[in-house]
């Protein structure tokens, strides 16, 4: 998922419903009133269309009003993806095909959660009529029919997803996918009820009362530009483990406003960008701080059909310029981790952390820049006069953080390697016209994981994906992807993902990667039992309450 | 005077034609895509697909057609291209009233404490006290409304707790960014008001009121304010349209549902309708404003005739 | 009765029948508005400041050749002013008092060059406008309407977005095309009730060119409020720009403008207060001067107050 750059951490408040007695595990007392205000540092959401809404708001908003056939949560300590909308599943012996035994659950109105709901939403979202941006996951999983129906050369009768009865879903895929398990927690497997479609029409998902929910709280009210409301949902299968009564959500888009709202109380939770503000939150003392790492990294690409950046030598010298350490001082603010390479610490390739099994890449590189560049000039037969070379420098936003990075490559650029760098700041939609026009020397963005897979960080550097247009293909990158596609081995997939990352960083230099986002959240000291799982789009509320919330 | 109104009316008509078209005009000429987020990853075919549902894929004079039959005819003005499925319309009738009420609350704000300090630096000209009271007046345009709205929040609601920082919906909500709002605007007053009551006192007619006896706050209220008060109110017209787009930036720190917010990031978003339908909107009201203003001027002041207005 | 002879009378000459003229010492209208505008000590002192300021915003930056203005350090970041950092230092090591001066230069340029550009099209058209009346001064009056009836934001929003935000001529262009609207409004004004003064009526007589009366006759006549509103309208660009620049329209880096560094500096208030203070203090100023200079020129100015 592509991310506006800059963009804070969706950080979520929680609050806590009390539910009287039984499930407290501490022996603390739980306050009588139990809500929890959590801001979210945008103005609005786009839509609640679950096969519409592509950012991160909305996703959080789905993952606690709405249940997918999995859970992201935490559990003594470790992230684990529990069984929600289904019990149980199971996968054929030739990994192909995936069944989904259900639990009974209801929506908010009281009708039955079925299979069929499942299945319709699946197919709505590969329906080329709605055009929704996140097809290409279910067409790259390799659901059956997907591809097909999705580019309008199939039908919806072909796509490979049924519901065998009201309480199991089958889906069947073209060949054994090793992360098809890790989307199932994720928007793409929410149901979604027909009925609602047809009876709103174009108005589904513009306002909260075109849906019902079926997960661990209900929607009652959403102004856009001002807050979101949520209330427990009775009709939830498991609504004994929800003790807040009453989760709000205010919308916060102005930095200063959520750290001026955390310190009156307003808000319980907020995510913090900078070191002056930790600072400030732990001397106030009334919070629990939570650091950790996040699936998004940062980074520089080069266009490969321009001049100078059609040469893989002078790429790197570019990418190997950036002294990481005091770029992450200075513009990451020390929050996160510099970047060596390419892949973030936190996903995991089967149960072990990717990056603890292949070492950062770019870490104790000993080649010289300036010397690449020169060589890299003479190889494209271009002046040696590095001060002649004058890089369009595209990034994605007019706001301060993006000036500063602008600002900090240029200074960087020119005093490391000499060259003149221009910086073009557009605004989002702009900014994506050019790329996909091709109009830029070397551009800004980051890249947020879809799921706890090293794939979603490698798919899109493939010949024909259309992610990021960077003119870029390579027949031995695109080979040793298809085959981690392929097979189920993860050591084998491991050793594919570790070779791309050379070629992606080292051989071909095609990305520069700046830093990996963290996460830095200060939590007000009532608030307990809230998770946060890496995958989740915020913290997990479902077993959050708050206790000694107005000592 | 019937025969001014309909005039007046069909030139508003006309004005209004040409704002939209050159609108229009202007729009499309900026670079960038309003489909380009979601026409990414689709296959051409659904990128098609989306473009021929929103209609970009005619030419423009079409497009323009389209957008004037539906205005005229059915007054409406379309859909919005970033939130699927929500018309310009209902965006409209829920968020302007909103800034309307803050701008509303910041004009008065200014208004009032605008005038006041005009009237005091008028009757006391050229002393000590007129130059401090034009100094505070000043102190408000110089600072940059972002400014004044984070420090008015740092101060207000954490340090002094008695405002929340953001959010809608009761009337202390409005206080914070009525008042950053309305600060700028206060010099703006006061001076206006300052120069039109020295002409004022310095007219016969108050010297006899004034040799005889009257009270100032009798002069002020019976004399002065009618006929000093003209230029403020030729300002109300253009002052009451602004109100709508000029509250962005103090939307965007006090997260206020408001259409200033919404304006600009149409704006950026290129959401082609929602930036049409606000410029009609903001356009319609200014136009009628000036023109109430215009006829109020009229009424009130018995030295403009309106027949030779024109 | 005495007898009166011619003995008793001087003649004293034809001297006094001038009796009749003006008591006071014949000075021009503009010695008389200079004159009374020295007396003003508030004019004065802000004239004064205001180019104290002018010239800092020029020598500034050479005052401490030692820090660019975009020479990112990150060992030096945030400082407070001291001896070796005026002004103390910003997010990224930057010396702030090079970059306030700098910001100061470009501020101050933009509205100059906003200022000329509204001068120059609003004198002419409202000139024009005014002077011939009738047909012409209705079609040009109603297309003046019409530029003020869009919201001022949206048209320089567009334009910028136009030239793709690139330097600082579409930006200024942006603001003065919505800007000169009001000059040329005041300037039509003046015009009309000034035309039908004799002098004007001895001009046409005489067969002057329109053109020659508009700028011989009556333009110099309207020179008092046309200068008025340029010491208004200079300070206005600059601010309207501080607005653009929070948006982030404004202004590009690595070039940077009053209003750059104050909407850069917000965020941090908290913690580092003089980097919003030194910028804002800047704006503050030039709009204070301006202003309490515009007043004063207003009043010197103003001939219903001729003293």
């Amino acid at each position: 998922m592509v991310m506006l750059a800059g963009i804070v951490t969706f950080s979520v408040g929680l609050t806590g419903c009390g539910s009287k007695s039984t499930n407290s595990a501490t022996t603390d007392n739980i306050d009588k009133d139990q809500y929890i205000n959590i801001p979210i540092d945008k103005d609005n959401i786009k839509t609640l269309d679950p096969s519409k809404a592509t950012d991160v708001a909305s996703g959080y908003i789905f993952q606690e009003s709405m249940e997918a056939l999995a859970r992201e949560e935490v559990k003594g300590g470790k992230d684990v993806f529990v069984k929600a909308g289904a019990e149980r599943w199971s996968v054929s012996s030739n990994g192909k095909t995936w069944t989904f035994h259900l639990r009974k659950n209801k929506w908010s109105d009281g009708k039955t959660v079925t299979a069929a709901q499942y299945a319709y939403s699946i197919k709505r979202t590969l329906d080329p009529n709605i055009a929704s941006s996140y097809a290409y996951l279910l067409v790259g999983a390799g659901i059956k029919g997907a591809s097909d129906y999705n580019s309008k050369k199939g039908t919806v009768d072909q796509v490979a997803v049924k519901a065998v009865n009201d309480l199991t879903l089958e889906i069947t895929l073209d060949k054994p996918c090793a992360y098809f398990e890790k989307l199932l927690s994720g928007r793409l497997f929410l149901p979604q009820r027909q009925d609602l479609v047809e009876k709103y029409g174009e108005k589904y998902g513009t306002t909260y009362d075109t849906l019902v929910y079926n997960g661990p709280f209900k929607i009652t009210e959403l102004q856009g530009g001002n807050k979101v409301v949520m209330v427990k949902n009775e009709s939830y299968w498991d609504k004994k483990s929800v003790k807040l009564s009453k989760v709000t959500m205010p919308f916060m888009k102005d930095e200063n406003s959520r750290m001026n709202a955390l310190q009156s109380g307003e808000i319980d939770s907020v995510a913090v960008n900078t070191q002056e503000w930790v600072d400030k939150f732990k001397q106030i003392g009334k919070f629990n701080q939570e650091v950790g790492d996040q699936p998004d990294t940062y980074f520089d690409f080069y266009n490969t059909t321009t001049k100078y950046f059609k040469n893989a030598k002078i790429r790197k010298a570019f990418s190997l310029a950036l002294d990481r350490q005091d770029y992450f001082k200075l513009i990451a603010k020390g929050i996160g981790k510099p970047a060596y390479s390419w892949v973030p610490y936190s996903l995991q390739i089967g149960n072990d952390i990717y990056r603890s099994k292949v070492p950062e890449q770019l870490k104790g590189s000993k080649e010289d820049p300036k010397q690449l560049l020169a060589e890299g000039l003479k190889e494209i037969g271009a002046d040696s006069d590095p001060s002649k070379m004058v890089i369009d420098y595209l990034l994605p936003g007019t706001d301060v953080s993006n000036k500063e990075q602008g600002d900090y490559m240029l200074n960087v650029l020119k005093t490391k390697l000499g060259v003149t760098v221009k910086c073009d700041y557009m605004e989002w939609a702009q900014y994506l016209a050019q790329i996909d026009k091709g109009k830029y020397d070397m551009c800004f963005t980051d890249w947020v994981g879809d799921y706890n897979d090293p794939m979603t960080f490698f798919d899109m550097w493939e010949t024909g994906a259309k992610i990021e247009n960077n003119g870029w293909s390579n027949k031995e990158y695109d080979a040793l992807i298809e085959d981690a596609k392929g097979t189920m081995d993860q050591s084998k997939r491991l050793e594919d993902f570790q070779k791309a990352e050379k070629i992606l960083l080292q051989d071909e230099a095609i990305i520069s990667p700046s830093y990996f986002k963290g996460k830095n959240e200060f939590v007000a000291k009532y608030v307990k039992g809230t998770e946060s799982p890496l995958f989740s789009m915020g913290k997990e509320l479902k077993y959050a309450y708050t206790s000694g919330r107005d000592k | 005077m019937i025969k001014y109104t309909i005039k007046r009316f069909i030139y508003m008509i006309i004005t209004l034609f040409v704002i939209v078209t050159l609108t229009f005009v202007i729009m499309h000429a900026i670079p960038g895509d309003p489909l380009a987020s979601e026409g990414r990853n689709l296959p051409t075919q659904q990128r098609e697909n989306l473009y021929e549902k929103y209609g970009l894929n005619k030419p423009l004079s079409t497009q323009y057609v389209i957008f004037m039959k539906n205005l005229i005819l059915k007054f409406d003005l379309g859909e919005s291209y970033s939130y699927p499925g929500v018309t310009v319309n209902s965006i409209i009738k829920e968020k302007a009233p909103v800034s309307g009420i803050i701008g509303g609350e910041a004009l008065l704000f200014g208004v009032v404490i605008g005038i006041v300090l005009g009237i005091i630096a008028a009757f006391k000209k050229g002393t000590g006290i007129d130059y401090v009271v034009m100094f505070i007046a000043i102190i408000g345009v110089t600072l940059p409304s972002f400014v004044v709205a984070t420090l008015l929040q740092y101060f207000f609601t954490v340090k002094l707790r008695l405002f929340p920082t953001t959010g809608w919906g009761e009337m202390k909500h409005t206080v914070l960014p009525a008042i950053a709002l309305g600060f700028g605007q206060i010099a703006i007053y006061a001076r206006f008001m300052r120069n039109s009551c020295i002409e004022v006192i310095n007219q016969d007619y108050i010297l006899t009121a004034d040799a005889k006896g009257t009270s100032n706050i009798k002069l002020v209220t019976k004399h002065i304010l009618r006929n000093a008060i003209m230029p403020i109110v030729t300002m109300f017209g253009p002052a009451i349209a602004s109100v709508f787009t000029g509250t962005f930036i103090i939307e965007n720190i006090f997260s206020i549902p408001g259409i200033g917010r919404y304006f600009v990031s149409s704006i950026t978003n290129r959401d082609y309708p929602v930036i049409l339908g606000t410029t009609v909107f903001v356009a319609v009201l200014f136009i009628i404003s000036v023109f109430v203003v215009d006829i109020l001027y009229g009424l009130i002041d018995p030295r403009v005739k309106i027949i030779d207005k024109m | 009765m005495t007898e009166l002879s011619k003995k008793n009378f001087e003649i004293l000459g034809c001297e006094d029948f001038n009796s009749d003229e003006i008591v006071r010492p014949n000075i021009t209208y503009g010695q008389d508005a200079w004159r009374r505008l020295k007396k003003n000590k508030i004019a004065t002192f802000s004239l004064v400041l205001l180019i104290v300021i002018f010239i800092l915003a020029i020598v500034g930056p050479w005052l401490r050749p030692q820090f660019g203005i975009n020479e990112i350090n990150q060992k030096i970041t945030n400082i407070k002013p001291n001896a070796v950092h005026w002004f103390g230092t910003d997010n990224l090591g930057r010396d702030l008092w090079v970059r306030t001066w700098q910001g100061a230069r470009i501020s101050i340029i933009i509205g100059l060059a906003g200022a000329a550009f509204e001068l120059i099209v609003g004198v002419i058209y409202g000139g024009i406008s005014g002077y011939f009346g009738g047909m012409v001064d209705n079609v040009m009056t109603r297309i003046v309407e019409i530029l003020n009836s869009i919201p001022y934001l949206i048209l320089v929003l567009l334009i910028v977005l136009i030239f793709n935000n690139k330097g600082i001529f579409p930006l200024i262009l942006a603001m003065g095309i919505t800007g000169w609207v009001g000059m040329a409004r005041l300037v039509r004004g003046q015009i009309f009730s000034i035309k039908e003064q004799e002098y004007v009526l001895a001009a046409k007589a005489l067969g002057s060119k329109p053109l020659k009366i508009i700028f011989v006759h009556l333009l110099p006549n309207i020179v008092g409020v046309m200068i008025v509103d340029i010491t208004f309208a200079v300070p206005s660009y600059i601010f309207s720009e501080a607005f653009l620049s929070y948006i982030g329209l404004g202004v590009q880096s690595p070039n940077t403008s009053l209003g750059v560094l104050c909407s850069s500096a917000t965020p941090n208030l908290i913690f580092y207060p003089f980097q919003l203070f030194w910028p804002s203090l800047v704006i503050c100023l030039i709009m204070l001067t301006f202003n309490l200079f515009g007043d004063g020129l207003s009043d010197a100015l103003d001939p219903k107050q001729r003293q």
